[in-house]
């Protein structure tokens, strides 16, 4: 809202500097977004509260300046009173031909219809003052008759329309819903197709205009309108607002009904138009004012007590004081214990005992309430939490960065990873609204979210990526009705795990940095051993894929993506990504440290290298081997992993470096040579390996 | 005569020989040589016994100084020979100290999570739980309960995100009901509420949706911190009182916190709250658009509406709730302009916290 100071001191006077009122306005509610010089005057660019119809009028914003200035002493509260303008319509005897009828059919969506003939009128441009204030106040001038109409909405609140009443058939206005099949050309030349929703202003052939929403061009007032039909009228609230949003028309109007224009105001605004009109372009208002009221709005009473006041603020205020300030709002209040509020209909937001606190808090002023600290009794994070900020804290140190990607996904992305239509990965819930095709469903995985992310970075020109993203997933999986919110700890790992250094080389990030970044991550949140079964997934590299398990239950997966995926998008190879289920990993983590004796003997160290199929598996040998080894084999640790020239083809040589010890003595020689010994005829007997030399 | 002369020239042999000595090594030879047990000197010394009775006190003393010079000069020179090994070694070791150092790679915590947790964390040691709730989230939870009926001017089809499904006014127990992307994090409060007995103290972090196409300042997905104090005698005072040290926890103590009042369907009273300007501290420039002020938060004492949908008695409990948008305090805090950046995720803006 637009309000020219030297228009507002029309309605109030005041002492103080636009700048010091725009202070003022802001402090008690009403923000003042900026402060506009203009021509010979200054513009006050005010947001209004939706709760605050009222002051979408120059005198509703004048009486919340008188009601502000007032409260402050050094403005001097005699300065500050609102002034609303006199009106009288000079009004002129019946003319033959002029004989108006209105009809409301739905008094709920229309409960007060008001009108005025004016005939004899000149149309031509309106005067200077008035055309500054419009433009002042942004609405473009375009002739007496709608300047006024315009002019005395931005004055009062209440939007008016005029019709050329010669193209308004019989002069008989029909207040009704539209018709199925019915349309209207509005004025802005667009035809718009109406339901049964839809309140219109009729005549006995077609509907005229959109109510209180928007005119239609049949009806408009143009440069030979002689006879004007001037309208008045209270709509229903949430009508107007549904209609506006179907017909995707927003109007001064409109906007002003949707949020409550005081239907006792309808007949002031009506009389002051009429005047302005006939004293701007001529004429005189001819027949008595039509008034169809059927359904009155009357104040109520909303009661106060003193005691909840300071009790809601926190500040000692008395009654008196809190009637003092309804005062200056206009809002007639009486103290009898408690303070009885007579809320007129221009103040809809005023309903219960919480809205006369808050009049009473901004008037009094927010910076006038005292700053106390109140505390909990208990706080932190849940369990679930800690376990996240825990995650989180072991990847960073493990080298990995955060990322945090959108919570979208598009069905392309899963195409182009190859996903069969059965994947569950499909079973996504789908937005009714979504921005772009790309951002239609809720994300099942963040892999395509991952692979995005690479991209943009690979086409900026950063290759080296070990990226994670803590965030939820939505499953929604038949027959829930609301998608699962899965929190999932995701990653993704291309390009260099180190660049090339004075003291080595560059090596490129391959599948092993990965399950070693989540071998750390299960050491720290104590999820015991991590354990990797070979699984093929769509879109996955089957050769390179595993179900990641803690203590045997699968909790996400370890995989590089397929070569062929990685060519068809563009992407470097490989790309390795996880993602794992943070409940589930929770589930089998143990943060409680144990406490083990400090070895008190020194342990004996072997090597042991052995020549095996290719196809055995490490954790398998691994576990052979400490089956076999017993209590007294501490650790069994790999160091070598070669197959090539010396070792025979289809065979590869494992080396591990073995520590043995016993808790309570020195072991001998011999003792190590049997458990050794026991080893290796073990392996023998699982793998047929043998012992490389 | 002749053992001494044998003393006397052994003497001026081993002086040569030591002052020729280069290692270590060969000096020890050299201190065994003479005086080992087996010694040049030590079996002269030996040899004093033979000597007429006369002769032993004049060749036993020139005995002993030769034994007592030769000692010294063998200590000497290993003292010598020793500070020239380490001078050697330090001058081998010596190398180009200004190498840049090997690095253990450390990763980083994207600056949304670092904020969120900084605010936790001041939360946390005021007493406050954290609490969360889900990012789909009912229309009753997201709107009906907050104090936000059907057609209330606040709801807008244009910012939601709807959820594919039947829609229905959504009653808390009614899944058929609508769902949304939730537009704020205020569901949590209602959650809350229902599960906990007053006293509440809770921070409710999480993302939040809006049907924004995403420019510098919108984005369709955003993060926000929601707080919530249901207690005994909690009054306006104390939302002012608490997010004032807030503020000055997060900005420093030396910017102003100003309330002014404004709507929210779920707070009465409610307010915006600002904090002054870093750059002008309120006196108005370019980067706070001449205000002064910028806006951080939004805050008010829980509708009694929200209270009682939350199953509280508005009578005897009062609370205070705000909300604040993470994204807009990193940008304030660090001046990024853009709140796509914090979502495009370009490794050299993770890099940078």
């Amino acid at each position: 809202m637009r309000v020219p100071i030297k228009w507002l001191k029309e309605y109030v006077s005041f002492s103080v500097s636009a700048a010091e009122l725009a202070e003022k306005l802001t402090m008690t509610g009403t923000a003042v977004e900026a402060v506009e010089p203009v021509k010979d005057d200054t513009v006050l660019e005010l947001e209004i509260t939706p709760n605050r119809p009222d002051c979408l009028g120059m005198i509703g914003v004048a009486r919340e300046v008188a009601a502000v200035l007032s409260r402050d002493e050094t403005s001097g509260a005699a300065q500050a009173t609102l002034k609303k303008p006199e009106v009288s319509v000079s009004e002129g005897p019946p003319v033959p031909g002029v004989d108006v009828s209105v009809k409301v059919d739905d008094p709920e969506l229309c409960p007060r219809y008001a009108a005025r003939v004016i005939v004899d009128v000149t149309v031509g441009d309106a005067p200077g003052w008035m055309r500054d204030r419009l433009k002042a106040a942004g609405v473009r001038s375009l002739n007496n008759l709608v300047d006024v109409t315009n002019y005395v909405m931005l004055e009062t609140g209440q939007p008016l329309h005029a019709f050329d009443l010669d193209r308004v058939k019989n002069q008989a206005i029909n207040v009704r819903r539209a018709n199925a099949g019915e349309a209207l050309v509005t004025l802005d030349g667009v035809t718009r197709r109406l339901t049964q929703d839809m309140l219109v202003i009729a005549d006995d052939a077609e509907p005229l205009a959109l109510g209180g929403i928007m005119g239609g061009g049949s009806s408009e007032v143009s440069a030979g309108t002689k006879r004007v039909l001037l309208e008045s009228a209270h709509f229903e609230p949430k009508n107007i607002m549904r209609s506006s949003r179907t017909v995707g028309l927003m109007t001064e109007s409109s906007t002003r009904f949707e949020k409550g224009v005081d239907p006792n105001g309808v007949r002031y605004a009506l009389d002051r138009a009429a005047a302005l009109m006939t004293e701007l372009a001529g004429g005189s208002a001819v027949q008595g004012p039509i008034d169809d009221y059927q359904r009155k709005a009357d104040p109520k009473l909303v009661s106060l007590r003193p005691d909840r006041v300071s009790q809601v603020l926190g500040v000692e205020l008395g009654a008196d004081d809190m009637v003092k300030i309804f005062t200056t709002l206009e809002l007639p209040a009486k103290e009898n214990g408690t303070i009885s509020v007579e809320i007129p209909t221009f103040r809809p937001d005023l309903n219960s005992e919480i809205d006369l606190i808050e009049e009473v808090a901004r008037v009094h002023g927010y910076g006038q309430i005292d700053s106390r600290v109140c505390r909990g009794k208990q706080g932190g994070l849940t369990n679930a939490q800690a376990f996240e900020h825990r995650v989180k804290d072991t990847l960073v140190s493990a080298g990995m960065r955060e990322v945090i990607n959108y919570s979208f996904m598009g069905s392309e992305q899963l195409d182009r990873l190859t996903l069969p239509d059965d994947s569950p990965l499909r079973a996504a819930s789908r937005l009714e609204n979504p921005l772009t095709e790309e951002q239609a469903l809720m994300r099942t995985t963040t892999l395509p979210a991952m692979i995005e992310t690479v991209k943009l970075n690979v086409q900026r020109g950063a290759h080296d990526l070990q990226l994670f993203e803590v965030g939820r997933v939505f499953l929604a999986e038949e027959p829930e009705p609301v998608p699962e919110e899965r929190v999932v700890v995701a990653g993704v790992l291309t390009g260099r795990w180190r660049q090339n250094e004075w003291y080595g080389e560059a090596k490129a990030t391959d599948f092993f940095d990965a399950k070693g970044v989540l071998e750390q991550l299960f050491s720290s949140v104590g999820a015991g051993k991590l354990a990797l079964d070979r699984r093929e997934f769509p879109g996955l590299h089957p050769g390179r894929t595993g179900a990641v398990s803690a203590n045997g239950e699968p909790v996400g997966l370890l995989a590089e993506l397929r070569p062929d995926v990685l060519v068809a998008q563009a992407l470097p190879n490989p790309v390795v990504f996880f993602e794992l289920d943070l409940r589930k990993l929770r589930a089998h983590s143990d943060s409680g440290a144990t406490f083990r004796e400090l070895p008190r003997f020194p342990g004996v160290t072997l090597d042991l290298a052995v020549v095996i199929d290719e196809e055995a598996l490490a954790a398998e040998v691994a576990a052979a081997i400490h089956e076999s080894g017993g209590a007294l084999l501490e650790t069994a640790h790999l160091f070598d992993h070669y197959s090539g020239k010396q070792i025979p083809a289809g065979k590869k040589s494992l080396a591990y470096g073995l520590l043995f010890r016993h808790p309570h003595r020195t072991l001998s020689e011999a003792e190590v040579k049997e458990v050794y010994d026991k080893i290796v005829r073990s392996l023998r007997k699982s793998f047929g390996a043998e012992v490389r030399t | 005569m002749g053992l001494q002369q044998d003393i006397e020239e052994l003497r001026e042999g081993a002086r040569k020989t030591l002052s020729d000595t280069q290692s270590l090594e060969d000096l020890d030879k050299v201190r065994v040589d003479l005086l080992g047990r087996k010694g040049k000197l030590t079996s002269m010394l030996k040899m004093l016994s033979s000597l007429p009775e006369a002769e032993r006190p004049v060749v036993g003393k020139v005995a002993n100084e030769v034994r007592d010079e030769l000692e010294r000069l063998i200590r000497e020179r290993k003292k010598v020979m020793s500070e020239q090994v380490v001078a050697d070694k330090i001058e081998e070791d010596k190398t180009d100290i200004t190498l840049p150092g090997r690095h253990v790679r450390l990763g980083s915590k994207h600056l949304i999570s670092q904020i969120s947790e900084e605010i936790m964390d001041f939360f946390s040691c005021l007493g406050y739980g954290v609490a969360e709730g889900p990012e789909i989230e009912s229309d009753y939870y997201n709107f009906e309960a907050l104090n936000i009926p059907a057609d209330h001017p606040a709801r807008s089809l244009m910012d939601t995100f709807y959820v594919s499904g039947k829609h229905g006014e959504g009653a808390p127990d009614d899944l058929s009901g609508g769902f949304v992307l939730r537009t704020h994090t205020s569901p949590v409060q209602v959650r809350v509420m229902e599960k906990t007995e007053p006293p509440v103290y809770i921070i409710a972090p999480g993302k939040a949706y809006r049907r924004d196409v995403a420019d510098p300042t919108h984005s369709p997905m955003f993060h926000q911190v929601e707080g919530l104090v249901v207690d005994e005698g909690i009054s306006f005072a104390d939302l002012k009182g608490t997010l004032e040290a807030f503020l000055h926890a997060m900005f420093g103590s030396e910017r102003k916190v100003r309330f002014r009042p404004h709507y929210f369907p779920f707070t009465e009273p409610s307010a915006e709250v600002d904090v002054s300007c870093g750059v002008c501290l309120g006196e108005g420039c370019r980067s706070c658009g001449g205000k002064g002020w910028l806006e951080i938060l939004g805050a008010g004492m829980v509708h009694p509406n929200v209270l009682e949908a939350g199953g509280v008695d508005s009578e005897e409990w009062t609370g205070f709730a705000f909300g604040m948008g993470v994204e807009r305090i990193a940008m304030l805090k660090y001046g990024i302009t853009d709140i796509r950046t914090f979502f495009e995720n370009d490794v050299r803006f993770l890099e940078q916290f």
